[in-house]
């Protein structure tokens, strides 16, 4: 994948840190990405979006997302508790990333419930697949002369 | 010259005469002895004269007498015992005194009872001195108890000698002479007559010659020697041809008598009878004669004949008969009962004769009366008013009259008794003569009609309806009680002084109905108003009748009447409360519907049509059945039968509508019974319970369906349960092996490899360890309750065991576990220590850095359960995680920050629940937590 195609960043939101371990090493190999995010907890994730929105902008640690994997099941605050407070922050982002909900979670209610959240854009089972990766970006990016843009 | 008193004969009035003739033939017998020859034969004579002179005497004085009672049968009856010249004694020897003296002995001694009874010695000093000899022989026979009876001289109270003859009959006791009793004769006559027959041949010739009846010596063969004028005159012959005469010639032989007599005599040697003689011309004639055999001077046989021709006295007879057969049957056939008692010694009074009304009467037997002492025959009490009346009218000798009462066997008698006391010549009373007009019958009517009266005062006087009489004027005549108390008046007296008119409002009112009463003599059942005595109105309702007073013709109004105010107050509030009913009936939101004993409708009220949707007029007169579908129909037969049966229920039926849909109501139907308690109809309250019903149905169906999902829910959970554990440990098995090989590999390619292969390792190593706490944790969660049966458990015991089981973990912390004596429960032990574990592992596990960890425990009783607290000063809980934290793997915090599986909570959740209480937490972030958990009724002790 050329720089053109790579996408900004990407951020996982995971609290496994054999996952994260998995997932990083996987998203490094497919070279889609020109960042790549890793946050242990919706809190962390929240925190984040917070700070690129509002003090931290200028600060380059702080990258917007073009692709978030939202994790559900974590301590102190999953992932739909993440998506209720992502939401409050939406309105005032300008910068709208792609969420998918990566999660071993298998419960069909888990992925109606996601289906009905606008701000989701997918529902993805683990393990994530360098193959999943190229859908993703296919389906949700298209393709532009100064790179990937949202569809 | 003859005085005939001697024969002492008591001769009733009845004609049965009771002759006491003076045994006489010693007499004669001595008399015979003393003088020889013609004297001898002279006295002979002189004897069978006397002998039949007495008789004729008697027969004469009887005729006479007998003549006599028959001019007086009615009130002269008393006088017959007049004659009685014997003196009756009786004499107390041991005393030696008189018991009893009669009046007879007053006549011979000259000397009043009284006298006799004052002197003992009287009857001694009037002997004759000459005669005294006589006393002594008679009283050494009667020391003997032989019966004497002796002649001898008295001196008379007026000094002339007396010839007495006593009879005396002793009573002897045990060898002793106690008592005796005699009949005193005065015979001074006779012994006079005696003694000059004695005296002069020429006084016999004389006697002979001029005797009026006639005298025949004769022959015992019957030849005649010698005949008196007297005999000559009856035979209408000379001496001379009557002593030519054959006895057959002298005598009538149609006359059987004679030759009975003629044995007699020769048997006895005299006889005394009636014979017919003939006479020469053919003529015969009845005699009386008197004939004794004797011995003549020379021994030899003669008799002697006295005779009288008694054809005239026979005819008398004849006449008496007559009379005395009149005298019984008028005696006997009279209404009123007679009877007679005689006066005897001591105040005792003898029956002697009743007729046969006294008899039929009284019911008693002549045997049982006559003879008998009065007290033998009238009971008391009416025997001692009979004596007193007795004594009364012997004292006032005057008759005496009373009205008494007496049981007798025939029944209760009463009668009107009237008595007379028979006096003799000296006043004495010897007898009573007493009538008996029985009033039994008349008694019985006045008492019934007595009764009768009572019985109308009775009705009159407590009848409860009053009770008036008036004139048409008003005059109030007579009341009741009732009548007084209905009009206000506390007497009945106090309503004689007032007018009727005054009990009414108007005197028109009463005229009104005076000329109605007058018109139509009787008014039933007539309504009016009175005016009470306060000014009150009286309603009442009279009956009257208008009727003439039978004395003095007036017109007087009898009524009856009861006081109808009370009822006519009922009438008007029954009006009022059927009014009231009737609003009720049409106002109820209840349907009413009643049925006659034919179950068919009778009643029905608007809501019920309302209700069934049909018109009364449609409803009326159908059986309820007519307004059912099946199912209506087979309850309503049941209900119908029990309804008969007089049972009340309350029940579901549904109706069909007249637009043909159902409703469902409920009844409360009860039967109706008349007042013999039978079933007439019956009576049902109806209300609509469609819409109930329709929700009973409803809630039955949600009910019905919650009882599936319940059943499915547990189902599901035993399913769950198994899956669970036999997920978690089918699941144990691969990862046992995927964990056993990690290590294996670990051991021995560590290092071996590169970097990454032993980081990859490791994630393997902890993943598969991770996992196989989890799954061990899935398989306690799944555990939990599942085993242990309920125990009595001491709280404060546990927590001990789980403080020493965590002494490593507090003592690394230097944690400070306080706590307060707890209760003791019942629970599962195992499960609670676990609960008590997980949370103090938390209240450790989640403190704050740099803070000695420090945990209190308490429980406290509320009501009916126990509050246990666990409160520590660690990191706290966000509120908004109070309800997570006790899901299961569930964490707040990553594993790098605080270990664990997430299922602590989630344990104490289940554990809770398992004692049906409730698990919740209150916190401050940063602050400290409180965990609470409650154990509720059924798990107290």
């Amino acid at each position: 994948m050329n720089e053109l195609e790579q996408l900004n960043c990407i951020m996982v939101i995971d609290d496994d840190e054999p996952t994260n371990f998995l997932n990083t090493m996987l998203i490094e190999d497919a070279n889609c990405t020109k960042h790549l995010r890793i946050v242990e907890s919706g809190l962390k994730a929240l925190d984040y979006f917070e700070n690129l929105l509002r003090k931290k902008k200028d600060i380059i640690a702080y990258i917007p997302p073009d692709l978030v994997f939202l994790d559900i099941n974590m301590p102190c605050m999953n992932g739909w508790e993440f998506l209720e407070e992502y939401r409050n922050l939406q309105n005032e982002q300008p910068h709208r990333p792609v969420i998918i909900m990566l999660t071993t979670s298998l419960d069909p209610e888990d992925r109606v419930k996601a289906a009905n959240i606008p701000e989701v854009a997918g529902f993805e089972n683990k393990p994530l697949t360098s193959e999943m990766i190229d859908r993703l970006i296919k389906t949700h990016f298209a393709p532009t002369g100064y790179g990937r843009s949202l569809q | 010259m003859f005085n005939t008193s001697f024969t002492g004969q008591v001769q009733t009035h009845f004609g049965n005469p009771a002759i006491i003739p003076p045994d006489l033939t010693a007499f004669f017998n001595a008399v015979s002895e003393s003088y020889n020859g013609y004297e001898e034969k002279i006295k002979t004579l002189e004897n069978a004269v006397l002998e039949g002179n007495k008789a004729l005497q008697a027969l004469n004085e009887r005729l006479l007498k007998e003549t006599a009672d028959l001019k007086n049968v009615h009130n002269e009856l008393s006088r017959i015992f007049n004659q009685v010249n014997e003196g009756f004694f009786s004499r107390d020897m041991i005393a030696d005194k008189y018991i009893h003296m009669s009046v007879g002995c007053e006549k011979t001694y000259g000397y009043s009872i009284d006298e006799f009874y004052n002197n003992n010695l009287l009857w001694l000093q009037v002997i004759h001195p000459d005669d005294l000899y006589v006393i002594e022989k008679e009283s050494e026979q009667l020391q003997q108890g032989v019966q004497t009876l002796s002649a001898y001289r008295i001196v008379h109270k007026d000094q002339s000698i007396r010839w007495i003859e006593v009879k005396a009959i002793p009573e002897v006791i045990g060898g002793r002479l106690v008592k005796v009793e005699g009949i005193v004769t005065d015979i001074t006559a006779r012994k006079v007559a005696e003694i000059l027959l004695l005296d002069s041949e020429a006084k016999y010739r004389s006697f002979f010659e001029n005797n009026l009846d006639g005298v025949l010596l004769s022959k015992p063969d019957g030849a005649i020697e010698e005949a008196n004028p007297a005999a000559c005159e009856i035979y209408r012959a000379t001496q001379e041809e009557i002593c030519s005469f054959t006895r057959e010639e002298l005598l009538n032989h149609g006359d059987h008598q004679l030759l009975a007599l003629l044995e007699e005599r020769n048997r006895v040697g005299k006889v005394k009878g009636e014979v017919n003689f003939k006479r020469r011309d053919g003529t015969t004639f009845a005699a009386e004669i008197a004939s004794s055999i004797f011995k003549d001077a020379n021994g030899k046989e003669r008799t002697c004949i006295i005779l009288r021709d008694i054809t005239n006295r026979k005819r008398a007879e004849a006449a008496l008969l007559m009379s005395e057969r009149k005298l019984d049957l008028i005696y006997n056939t009279v209404a009123d009962s007679i009877f007679m008692v005689n006066t005897e010694a001591g105040d005792r009074f003898r029956f002697v004769s009743v007729n046969s009304c006294f008899l039929k009467s009284t019911g008693l037997q002549r045997e049982n009366v006559i003879g008998k002492f009065i007290e033998e025959v009238i009971p008391s009490p009416s025997l001692e008013l009979a004596l007193d009346k007795y004594a009364l009218s012997i004292h006032l000798q005057q008759s005496v009259t009373w009205e008494e009462q007496t049981s007798y066997p025939s029944g209760i008698k009463i009668g009107i008794v009237t008595i007379n006391p028979v006096l003799d010549e000296n006043g004495n009373c010897i007898s009573i003569i007493g009538s008996v007009h029985d009033i039994t019958e008349r008694k019985k009517g006045e008492r019934r009609i007595a009764d009768s009266e009572r019985r109308y005062r009775a009705i009159f006087e407590q009848n409860l309806a009053g009770i008036i009489q008036t004139k048409p004027a008003g005059e109030v005549i007579t009341c009741n009680q009732a009548c007084a108390d209905m009009l206000g008046f506390t007497s009945p007296a106090e309503l004689l002084h007032c007018n009727a008119n005054d009990f009414y409002f108007s005197v028109s009112e009463r005229n009104k109905f005076i000329s109605l009463l007058k018109e139509q003599k009787k008014l039933y059942n007539y309504e009016g108003i009175l005016k009470h005595r306060t000014g009150k109105p009286l309603h009442i309702i009279e009956n009257i009748s208008l009727f003439e007073d039978p004395v003095t013709g007036e017109e007087i109004c009898d009524g009856m009447m009861i006081d109808i105010t009370e009822r006519k107050k009922a009438e008007s509030m029954l009006k009022e409360s059927e009014e009231r009913y009737r609003q009720i009936v049409e106002t109820t939101q209840e349907g009413i519907w009643m049925l006659n004993s034919d179950l068919l409708t009778v009643f029905v009220n608007k809501k019920l049509c309302e209700l069934i949707g049909y018109s009364a007029a449609e409803m009326l007169g159908k059986p309820a059945t007519f307004f059912m579908g099946e199912e209506g129909r087979k309850i309503a037969e049941v209900a119908l039968s029990r309804r008969r049966g007089g049972f009340s229920d309350n029940f579901d039926i549904p109706y069909t509508t007249k637009s043909g849909s159902t409703i469902w109501t409920n009844l409360s139907a009860s039967p109706i019974l008349n007042g013999e308690g039978e079933v007439t109809g019956a009576l049902a309250m109806v209300t609509d319970i469609t819409k109930r019903k329709m929700d009973q149905e409803l809630i039955r169906i949600s009910g019905e369906n919650l009882d599936l999902t319940n059943r499915e829910l547990k189902r599901k959970n035993t399913e769950l349960q198994q899956f669970a554990y036999v997920a978690s440990h089918d699941l144990q098995e691969p990862l046992r092996t995927m964990a056993s090989f990690v290590q294996l590999l670990k051991q021995q390619y560590e290092g071996k490899l590169d970097g990454k292969a032993d980081k990859y390792l490791n994630f393997i190593s902890d993943s598969s360890n991770r996992m196989k706490v989890l799954i061990n944790d899935l398989l306690d969660y799944s555990r939990i309750g599942s085993k242990n049966e309920m125990e009595i458990v001491d709280c404060n015991k546990i927590l001990q065991v789980v403080i020493a089981d965590l002494h490593t973990a507090i003592t690394d912390s230097s944690a400070e576990i306080n706590w307060k004596p707890l209760p003791v429960i019942k629970g599962y032990p195992t499960e609670i220590k676990q609960l008590f574990q997980n949370l103090v592992i938390n209240a450790i596990k989640f403190r704050k850095k740099a803070t000695i960890p420090r945990i209190n425990i308490s429980a406290e009783r509320n009501d009916d359960r126990w509050t246990f607290a666990f409160s520590d000063n660690g990191i706290g809980i966000d509120k908004s995680h109070s309800e997570r934290i006790f899901i299961i793997f569930q964490r707040l915090h990553t594993r790098s920050e605080y270990q664990g599986s997430g299922i602590g909570l989630s344990h104490c959740k289940k554990i809770v629940e398992l004692h049906h209480g409730k698990i919740w937490v209150d916190s401050v972030k940063g602050e400290g937590s409180t965990f609470y958990f409650t154990i509720p009724g059924k798990n107290i002790l």
